[in-house]
């Protein structure tokens, strides 16, 4: 054998060994939490990298919100050794990630649009897979173990490079494949309804139509939307029965959630997917002044025919609503001034000034009311 | 000229200009600048530097990741570059000034803008607005951001400051509002 190929041959051993060794890591169960090594490394990181996200300014302060998505979690993983952590980051795209010591992000597009906790409890499912069986360690010998398979390939002469990634790929989607798989046995076992797993997949589906987003991160190296779909399918036929779906209690811990994503989605101009938010947020029980007032805001700025019209009967509605709720007064305030019906112009802008003596946009304001003096 | 959203300046220059095959290349600022075709001129500060581009206004002191001073200008009913809205003719400076800030909010590094300051201003010979903003990326990195706006005829035009929010930001505001106070309409060619 040449020196290469023994140089290759060795590698290759290596990458072998590395890969048992990833593989026979056992998944973090029980009540004593032990680490290897390398693992306790990639764990500081992981600390590290929360720490740096908490502080971000990106995360919801919202301890209650908190607190309901700890409990569905711990629903799911009764059984392991480290407190699971959910935070929901401001963002209106459809994304979620676990960090390998126990906390989970998600973003507020992806709990805005779920229907209820069956939804949330497949997701936290698949994503706290991720941390109980340590596919982070897992991948972190894996790259390892590729690295010493590319320098045999090369040394080898085997010209492989196409080889190596294509099994970065299909390593990565198994890990995925298997946090699917466990995390909706986790969903089933805490007695969610298994039909609202596909469900999930099904929105996040729709979100990639409507958005034309080729790569979000929930799906980047994940397998595909639609054979995930059909996995989860089979998946809960194969499970059936009916289980918990628990709607109206989801709804409303992700009532504000749902308002802040159709917020978002108004700052950059997905005019669409902010009315859907502003009708969801209406349907759910509660006060309803804030949704009207961004459906008016929504209508208003879109400018499409009609809209203009529509605008001011949603602002009426939700002075109606909340006849305390000052924004609703600017905006009809500026309708008129815009429009030079001063009388109607000063009774508005001046009620929202009364109701908001501090507020941000006073000196423009006050201009608008001497102006139509 | 498309406009160039604030918070991507730095990102442009300090990448070496991906967006164009050039590498920029840095001249002394001082003195009368003037973009006919863009229809503005100013007058630049002392001991700062300018990209040597035609139309196009960048200039800064330390170094583009430090502070840097701009003019952007872009066509009304066009959409901007990280929201989809558009600023439209008949719009107040008020609703120019919230479009602009939804603008850098909705750009994918910054988790969010806080606006300090958002209130009627004139600019070259026009009613404005003026916008001072704390914004946060998502590194962590937190900048303050002021920007004059105005809209005339079909363009609209907008000067900005952005600077490092500790230290450089507030000794440099001074130097912005001098080059925003120079800032003259140009007829169009």
């Amino acid at each position: 054998m040449s020196l290469p190929a023994k140089a290759a041959a060795a590698l290759v051993l290596a990458a072998a060994l590395a890969g048992c060794a990833a593989t026979n890591l056992s998944p973090h169960t029980g009540s004593r939490l032990a680490l290897e090594e390398d693992e306790k490394r990639v764990w500081l990181q992981a600390e590290d990298g929360e720490k740096r996200l908490n502080r971000s300014g990106l995360v919801e302060e919202s301890p209650e919100l908190d607190a309901y998505l700890a409990g569905v979690v711990r629903k799911l993983f009764p059984d392991v050794p480290f407190e699971f952590r959910i935070r929901v980051m401001r963002d209106a795209g459809m994304n979620a990630f676990a960090l390998p010591n126990g906390a989970i992000y998600i973003h507020t597009g992806l709990l805005a649009r779920m229907e209820n906790e069956a939804q949330l409890a497949a997701l936290l499912g698949h994503e706290g897979i991720h941390a109980v069986n340590r596919h982070a360690v897992k991948g972190k010998r894996e790259m390892i173990a590729r690295s010493a398979i590319f320098a045999a390939v090369t040394l080898g002469g085997w010209g492989g490079s196409l080889f190596t990634m294509a099994s970065v790929t299909g390593y990565h989607r198994d890990l995925e494949r298997e946090a699917d798989a466990e995390g909706f046995r986790r969903m089933a076992a805490a007695g969610y309804d298994p039909s609202e797993a596909p469900e999930l997949f099904r929105i996040l589906g729709r979100w990639i139509e409507e958005t034309g987003v080729k790569d979000p991160y929930f799906f980047s190296s994940h397998p595909r939307v639609k054979e995930r779909i059909e996995s989860f399918e089979s998946l809960a036929a194969a499970t059936g029965g009916k289980g918990i779906v628990q709607r109206d209690l989801f709804l409303a811990k992700t009532r504000d959630v749902v308002l802040e994503t159709a917020g978002l989605d108004l700052k950059a101009g997905r005019y669409e997917s902010a009315l859907r938010g502003a009708d969801k947020f209406l349907s759910i029980p509660g006060d309803g002044a804030k949704g009207h007032f961004l459906r008016g805001e929504t209508l208003r700025q879109r400018n499409g025919a009609g809209d203009g019209e529509a605008a001011v009967e949603e602002y009426l509605r939700a002075i109606s609503a909340n006849a305390s709720y000052p924004e609703p007064y600017r905006a009809l305030g500026l309708i008129h001034y815009k429009k030079s019906d001063k009388v109607e112009a000063r009774r508005y802008l001046e009620r929202y000034l009364l109701l908001n003596p501090g507020a941000p946009d006073r000196p423009y304001v006050e201009g608008y009311i001497r102006a139509s003096q | 000229m498309r406009r160039i959203p604030i918070v991507f300046f730095l990102l442009l220059v300090a990448g070496g200009c991906a967006a164009t095959p050039r590498k920029p290349v840095w001249v002394p600022a001082e003195g009368a600048f003037a973009a006919p075709k863009s229809g503005y001129s100013v007058v630049l500060p002392a001991g700062w530097t300018r990209v040597n581009r035609e139309e196009r206004l960048l200039i800064t002191r330390d170094g583009s990741s430090l502070q840097f001073i701009g003019v952007a200008t872009y066509k009304v009913g066009t959409p901007l570059q990280h929201t989809k809205k558009k600023c439209e003719k008949g719009m107040l400076p008020q609703e120019l000034a919230d479009i602009l800030i939804d603008d850098i909010a909705s750009t994918g590094n910054v988790a969010s803008v806080e606006v300090l300051e958002n209130a009627p201003a004139r600019i070259g010979d026009v009613e404005g607005f003026r916008v001072v903003c704390r914004i946060r990326f998502k590194g962590g990195l937190d900048r303050k951001c002021a920007f004059y706006g105005a809209m005339r005829g079909d363009r609209v035009f907008d000067v900005y400051y952005t600077a490092a929010a500790r230290h450089y930001f507030d000794r440099d505001l001074g130097v912005f509002e001098e080059v925003a106070r120079s800032f003259r309409f140009m007829p169009p060619p």
